[in-house]
């Protein structure tokens, strides 16, 4: 017995040292440096699936997450305050918009410069915007956000090498024109494919990989100071440069890379790193806490009915689907709040119009049109039987697609199969993994489907002229309405404010007569941060903390 | 000279099952669902965007034509570039993560060794003993069959969260941070692993007790020591070693789960990575290195075994 003893406690011992003294020398930089600011050091974790950015070039920007690290590093003339209205970053002042509001004129701040001290020119952004649209820079997003400019198409495309609609008067100044006016067009100013890069980063140059670091000089409140741990943490020190820098108060950001959300949130239970998005399974017992933070993004779950000719629907016709009646009957039998309180324990807002909280266009007053009301459903679902002579067509045979990314979206969807059985429709549930669903959910054949989205851009106009008209580039509900199509039309060239605000809401409310698409959810952004980060907030435009209004200089570590 | 003809053999044996692999992952990878520009911009795209970012990236050529410009480009060292990551070379990625996967598959080894030889050894000697065989081996078992996934919140929640002792994640910081950042994933890795060796070299060890030559020295007056640690310990790591080279495809599989639930930037996290988001070209070359350590590791195993024991030729 005491030989079988003493052979464990040798063995382990020996693990425990082997296990220290092969790993005592295998480490790299860390993140020790003794901050020099009062403002101490943010630990500012990066959660993505790569263990690393994805993009640092601002031309080539695809996913939100990115963003965290390059809004740090870049910026362009204009940014978005906490409200999700455009406001001036490096440029004096909003546009100057001629009397056809197709020209903008923009004034560079004169102390706009990059971290390396030289200053930002008109040349810079004529460049920079010209890089981002080149065809050798090969920017999947740049045409979404750009294409607007006039010569943006010919450049794109390669048959031309310059941007036709871009000049710079003066050194400080530079003046745009596009091709069709677009009050939306300040809202996509904002977007990183206008952000400003050297001159000597060209089209193409790969700003994110291992030995990218240099490469990386900018505008933005933060710099690239320590070297790069390659897909384990990055190190940000302030730029003595920007404009704001005096007032930062931060000394440093430490971002280290996590793989996902799970992983992230146990780091926060074990003290390691200071913020984390709360997992679904975690909100029951989370959301009351006084650390908790949640705001609703602009990301929305939808569903699309495809109401268009009989041809469209595949497998199937589309009817049902394109009897008012009987969509109808589907909008009122569905009880938001259960699904979004209940079911998803809080884990998204009521949707009720398609532009959701946190963009003018919003109207709570909406959900009135879209009340829970299982009787009003009966009566709607019987006079679509009536219609049809008595018998639903396709009875049984409907199938709702959505992606199978988890439980509490298999939960929300049978909730929502189970409401509409309660009124007599019958519909089968067909989950698709996201590779699939995003197929599905990209043609206009789907019958009927789980739909999502997330902003391009916060403007009412990506939600209602994208997602719902004729015209729109991602509809799949072959919904066409020539109402609806005036009122888009003039709200999308009239001036921010109420009166354009009214148009969007009078569209939505067209839209949403004709059961065009039923609003569940709006998605909710659920976070935890220690109570000695001082000046973070959540906003709807980005899924992690940022510093509230935008503003780096309030952020501090106590 | 038979060993270099062996290697020879060898060599080209691996060459053909590499030209195989290729092909096998190259063919499943594309016609897997989804098309990985769709995945990456989800809705945010048109079908004419779609189809201009194809072209660039070779997606519209015939499979077969496109597994001929894969197979060119690897003849010259071209690893491509990666389609989730725009820009970054596939090269960057295997350069980052090959080291990281060997740190931690190579401690994982060494501590299931550390761990599984002794234990097996003892279990061996002490047969049928309460403690030191039966508790010992059932609980090997239950390392053994505890599949990391199931094992890694059960740790993490009692040494990270409620303990506070050892980090939940991370990897490569410097100092003592960086040793207790290695502990967990090396121990979850180890496990699985040290139950095993620790039942093979029970086995093992038993049946060459029960060897003449052992009864033998044992009559002889040799001390139970030298009897076990000189004459039966040497018999027992020869096959033992026959085993060590299958355990490196174990090795592989536990990467893929340790280094995700750890966030671990290795070899095993971007293969996973790669395929949930349809990147093609990572996931080639992830493959195409994992299968050649594979190959190459059970190649030096027959050599090692052919050379400690003269009774096996080649």
């Amino acid at each position: 017995m005491r030989r079988t003893l003493g052979s464990d406690i040798l063995v382990a011992g020996t693990t425990v040292a082997a296990l220290l003294v092969s790993t005592a020398g295998g480490a790299s930089a860390a993140r020790t440096q003794q901050p020099t600011r009062a403002g101490g050091t943010l630990i500012y974790p990066y959660i993505g699936a790569n263990l690393w950015v994805k993009a640092l070039d601002p031309a080539l920007l695809q996913d939100t997450q990115s963003l965290q690290i390059l809004n740090l590093v870049y910026s362009g003339m204009y940014k978005l305050d906490g409200q999700n209205h455009t406001v001036p970053d490096l440029a004096v002042g909003m546009p100057t918009i001629s009397a056809d509001k197709k020209t903008y004129t923009i004034k560079i701040r004169p102390d706009a410069k990059f971290s390396d001290g030289t200053p930002v020119t008109a040349a810079d952004v004529v460049y920079s915007w010209t890089r981002s649209l080149s065809k050798k820079e090969g920017s999947a997003v740049a045409l979404s956000y750009m294409g607007q400019i006039k010569g943006a198409n010919e450049l794109n495309s390669g048959k031309a090498t310059t941007l036709s609609g871009v000049k710079a008067i003066d050194p400080r100044t530079v003046q745009l024109t596009l091709v069709a006016p677009g009050t939306y067009f300040l809202a996509e100013l904002v977007y990183t494919t206008y952000y400003v890069v050297k001159q000597n980063v060209a089209a193409g140059q790969n700003l994110v990989g291992a030995g990218s670091q240099a490469l990386n000089v900018g505008t933005g409140p933060f710099m690239f100071s320590k070297p790069w741990r390659y897909r384990q943490e990055m190190y940000l020190a302030p730029n003595p440069n920007w404009y704001g820098a005096k007032r930062v108060q931060l000394a440093e950001i430490d971002v280290p890379f996590l793989s996902d959300n799970d992983a992230t949130h146990r780091e926060y239970l074990a003290g390691q790193v200071p913020m984390s998005v709360v997992p679904a399974q975690f909100l029951p017992s989370e959301q009351h806490l006084p650390d908790y933070h949640v705001i609703p993004q602009l990301a929305i779950d939808y569903i699309s009915p495809n109401g268009g000719p009989t041809a469209l629907c595949k497998p199937i016709s589309c009817a049902p689907i394109n009897n008012l009646h009987f969509r109808k009957a589907m909008l009122y039998a569905i009880d938001r709040t259960t699904i979004n309180a209940k079911i998803l324990h809080g884990g998204q807002a009521n949707l009720c119009g398609i532009v959701p909280q946190g963009v003018d266009g919003y109207s709570a007053d909406l959900c009135k049109l879209t009340p829970y009301d299982p009787a009003r459903a009966k009566a709607e679902f019987a006079l679509a039987k009536k219609d049809f002579g008595g018998t639903i067509p396709n009875d049984g045979k409907l199938t709702l697609t959505y992606q199978t990314s988890g439980q509490a979206i298999v939960n929300e969807y049978t909730e929502i199969q189970s409401e509409w059985a309660a009124v007599g429709i019958n519909v089968t549930l067909k989950g698709q993994p996201f590779n699939d669903w995003v197929n599905t959910v990209t043609v206009k054949t789907t019958t009927l489907a789980e739909n999502a989205w997330a902003d391009d851009y916060p403007d009412a106009q990506d939600f209602t002229h994208n997602l719902l008209s004729v015209s729109g580039a991602y509809d799949i509900t072959n919904f066409n309405n020539p109402q609806f199509e005036k009122l888009i039309a003039q709200a999308d060239v009239t001036p921010n404010g109420p009166a354009r605000a009214a148009l969007y809401i009078a569209a939505q409310k067209i839209a949403i007569d004709n059961v065009a698409f039923i609003g569940i959810g709006q998605v909710n952004l659920p976070w935890r941060w220690k109570t000695n980060l001082h000046g973070l907030a959540l906003s709807s435009g980005f899924n992690y903390p940022i510093a509230a209004n935008d503003d780096w200089t309030q952020v501090s570590v106590s | 000279m038979r060993l270099i003809s062996f290697i020879v053999k060898r060599l080209m044996s691996m060459a053909l099952i590499l030209l195989a692999v290729s092909a096998v992952t190259f063919f499943l990878v594309a016609n897997a669902p989804g098309d990985p520009i769709r995945v990456n911009l989800a809705q945010h795209a048109t079908a004419d965007t779609i189809k201009q970012l194809d072209h660039q990236y070779g997606l519209d050529l015939p499979q077969w034509q496109r597994y001929l410009n894969y197979l060119g480009d690897l003849a010259h060292g071209n690893l491509g570039l990666s389609l989730a990551q725009p820009g970054t070379p596939v090269s960057d990625l295997l350069g980052n993560g090959l080291p990281v996967s060997l740190k931690l598959g190579g401690l994982a080894l060494l501590v299931s060794l550390l761990v599984g030889i002794p234990l097996g050894v003892v279990a061996a000697v002490r047969q049928n003993a309460l403690i030191a065989d039966n508790l010992n081996m059932g609980l090997m078992l239950v390392l053994y069959s505890i599949p990391p996934f199931v094992l890694i919140p059960f740790v993490i929640d009692i040494f990270s969260i409620r303990l506070g002792w050892l980090p939940a994640g991370q990897w490569g910081d410097a100092g003592w941070l960086g040793v207790k950042e290695t502990v967990l994933p090396v121990t979850v890795y180890a496990a699985g692993l040290a139950g095993f060796f620790a039942r093979s070299v029970r086995s093992f060890m038993l049946e060459v007790l029960h060897q003449d030559y052992i009864r033998l020295a044992r009559a002889k007056g040799l001390s139970n020591g030298k009897v076990i640690y000189v004459h039966a310990m040497k018999n027992t790591l020869l096959p033992f070693a026959s085993v060590l080279g299958p355990t490196i495809a174990f090795l592989v599989v536990g990467a893929f789960i340790v280094e995700n639930e750890f966030s671990i930037n290795g070899i095993g996290y971007v293969t996973v990575q790669s395929t949930l988001a349809n990147d093609y070209s990572v996931t080639e070359a992830t493959t195409l290195v994992l299968a050649a350590a594979v190959v190459i590791i059970n190649a030096l195993t027959d050599i090692f075994y052919t050379l400690a024991d003269p009774r096996v030729s080649l």
